[in-house]
């Protein structure tokens, strides 16, 4: 963006007028951009946190349940989790250690939540790039498929993929656990595997568990977004042209269809951060999800509130990036927002 | 399940003929007749159910296919086809209350937006924005930690998430009218405000916000059925689809019936339901460009 602006307002030519401002505009839209992010983050910061701190039952009455302690006690665990600050205070306090990636000591385990989540979270990124991939990979290669092979290919696909966007990730998972991991016994049932290949293995049958709706909506709209495409003029003009039939695919069908594809696969990759919650149970692979279940479970509140803003925090994140992806591959959207902002 | 009764009429009052009958494709009819079928075993489940949902009977556990049990028996010696013929009740009851009253906050707030703008729209649009930034089932985690496993914090959750899934939808929808001819007509006039809403305003959304209502009772139900699987909403013995899928230790002793079953209940009640939304939708979309 920076070297835009610089190079927008370096040249001496005949727009002077325009490129100037129009440079600074879109300098203002991205800071505007960022400044929305930085206020939705921090307002799902507070949304998070006060749940909590306003529920029933205090972090004291979880640990001690119904027996008998010496007030002194009590007093010592008011103190360690800053129960007797003001809310406001305790909510900054809360941000400020967050920040430095400090989230409290968890209730149930007696151990910083930052150690707990490190490992659990490395099992989920895996999980959901893992799954990401598989979802690119066959869902925009079904898709294609199905575009430019009308007829047989195209119905089985738009079946398979119609029975596929019904059911729900749990569901699948379910079904592929009982089927290959019972019955057939080719995967692991449950755990995460140690070593990388391991890991990979252990973590194939949730990844496709993940890929199977995502993939097939991905499909849908890849398939939709080409047909658009191939019956365009511009497709007509460049085959008319003598190009080659790669060429005009790649360049001019497959090019175009990207900003929807980009679309939908970016809600599917923000889908997936829910999505491993409930595969990582199903599974027992020991990523966030498993925690923020046990934790909930436990009533282990700085559990509960770290993974859920490191979620919601990752869940706003992937939008916004897919936002500014999708500006960068059409250029339409770019100059459009500048004028218009 | 009685909404189906309640989505006829404003649809067939809209549609720009007038007298025009409720049109729908093939696909669509079998579709409502699926869902009107799953509704109907909900509403009669004590009539057909050949089983107390609950009875045990633990000298049966396992139990295949037979005449006396259709689709054979859980791990208790309960009969899975009771269950499933109950657990339609939680499992569609649920995510209708969810769509019913994220319906009835969202409308009048994309009402509000949509018509004044500028400040109202403004900030009704920036909190859409942040209940956005939550995913329904992260919020419904939350409320289970603040007040419990239950069906009703995973239902208000859930109903407070899905409201900027309707208002956004209903506020650009108010933004298409707002400006038509007969709305300023009507003002010039001096029609109250509300009489304009109730008249002219509702009856125009009306079409698409029953669309993106269907639609998202299809999400809804996954929702709920996702939180039920997970231990978070429908507690105790009372049967209900996503619960019936979390049969774990079943599964691994390779007894995965009910969770199939319960599994394959879901597939083709959200498939039914979101074809349904679709076609909806798309019409809606098909009329507005013929008008």
């Amino acid at each position: 963006m920076t070297v835009n602006v610089e190079r927008n307002l370096s040249p001496p030519g005949v727009d002077l007028g325009r490129f100037p401002s129009r440079g600074r505009a879109r300098a203002l839209a991205l800071a505007r951009h960022l400044g929305g992010l930085v206020a939705l983050l921090l307002a799902s910061s507070v949304v998070v946190f006060l749940s909590l701190q306003l529920a029933p039952g205090s972090p004291e009455s979880v640990l001690f349940g119904q027996q008998q302690v010496p007030d002194a006690v009590r007093e010592a665990v008011r103190a360690r989790y800053h129960l007797d600050d003001p809310v406001p205070l305790q909510y900054l306090n809360w941000l400020a250690g967050v920040l430095q990636g400090d989230f409290g000591v968890s209730i149930a385990y007696q151990q910083p939540v930052s150690t707990r989540i490190g490992d659990a979270a490395a099992t989920t990124v895996l999980l959901a790039g893992y799954a990401l991939v598989l979802i690119l990979l066959v869902g925009v290669g079904l898709g294609a498929l199905a575009a430019l092979r009308p007829g047989r290919v195209d119905g089985l696909v738009t079946l398979l993929t119609g029975v596929a966007v019904a059911t729900p990730t749990f569901v699948a998972a379910t079904l592929l656990l009982s089927y290959f991991a019972v019955e057939l016994g080719w995967f692991p049932v449950y755990g995460p595997g140690t070593g990388l290949l391991d890991r990979l293995w252990h973590l194939t049958l949730p990844a496709v568990a993940l890929t199977i709706w995502a993939a097939s909506f991905v499909a849908r709209v890849t398939r939709a977004a080409m047909r658009e495409q191939l019956a365009g003029e511009h497709v007509e003009t460049a085959r008319a042209r003598g190009l080659a039939e790669r060429h005009v695919i790649r360049r001019h069908v497959f090019r175009n269809a990207l900003v929807p594809i980009t679309t939908v696969a970016g809600l599917q990759a923000a889908g997936l951060i829910v999505g491993t919650v409930v595969v990582d149970q199903i599974f027992q692979l020991g990523g966030l999800g498993q925690l923020l279940v046990t934790a909930v479970n436990q009533s282990d509140f700085p559990m509960v509130q770290a993974i859920c803003l490191l979620l919601v925090c990752a869940f706003v994140l992937v939008n916004t990036g897919v936002d500014l992806l999708y500006r960068v591959l059409d250029p339409r959207l770019r100059a459009a927002a500048g004028a218009r902002r | 399940m009685n909404a189906l009764a309640l989505r006829r009429r404003p649809l067939a009052a809209t549609s720009d003929g007038g007298a025009a009958p409720l049109r729908l494709g093939t696909g669509a009819k079998v579709a409502l007749a699926v869902v009107a079928l799953l509704a109907l075993v909900a509403l009669l489940a004590p009539v057909i159910a050949p089983y107390d949902p609950d009875k045990q009977d633990l000298l049966n556990i396992h139990a295949g296919p037979s005449a006396d049990h259709l689709l054979g028996t859980d791990q208790l010696g309960r009969d899975i086809l009771s269950r499933l013929i109950w657990g339609a009740r939680p499992s569609l009851a649920g995510p209708l209350v969810v769509v019913l009253a994220a319906t009835a906050v969202g409308v009048p707030l994309a009402l509000a937006a949509g018509w004044w703008g500028g400040a109202v729209d403004t900030v009704v649009g920036r909190a859409l924005d942040l209940l956005f930034a939550f995913p329904g089932i992260l919020l419904a985690v939350l409320a289970v930690a603040m007040f419990g496993s239950g069906m009703v914090p995973c239902v208000i959750a859930l109903a407070i998430a899905f409201v900027p899934l309707i208002a956004r939808v209903t506020r650009s929808a108010v933004l298409g009218v707002r400006g038509a001819p007969y709305i300023a007509a009507a003002e010039v006039v001096g029609v109250p405000t509300a009489r304009i809403w109730l008249r002219h305003l509702l009856p125009n959304v009306a079409p698409i916000v029953i669309a993106q209502a269907t639609v998202a009772f299809g999400y809804a139900l996954i929702d709920l059925a996702v939180l039920s699987f997970l231990g978070f909403g429908v507690q105790g013995t009372t049967p209900d689809w996503g619960m019936m899928v979390n049969a774990q230790q079943s599964i691994v002793q390779g007894h995965p019936d009910q969770a199939v079953w319960a599994g394959v209940l879901i597939v083709v009640a959200v498939s039914a339901v979101s074809y349904l939304g679709t076609h909806l939708t798309d019409r809606h979309h098909r009329d507005g460009r013929d008008a």
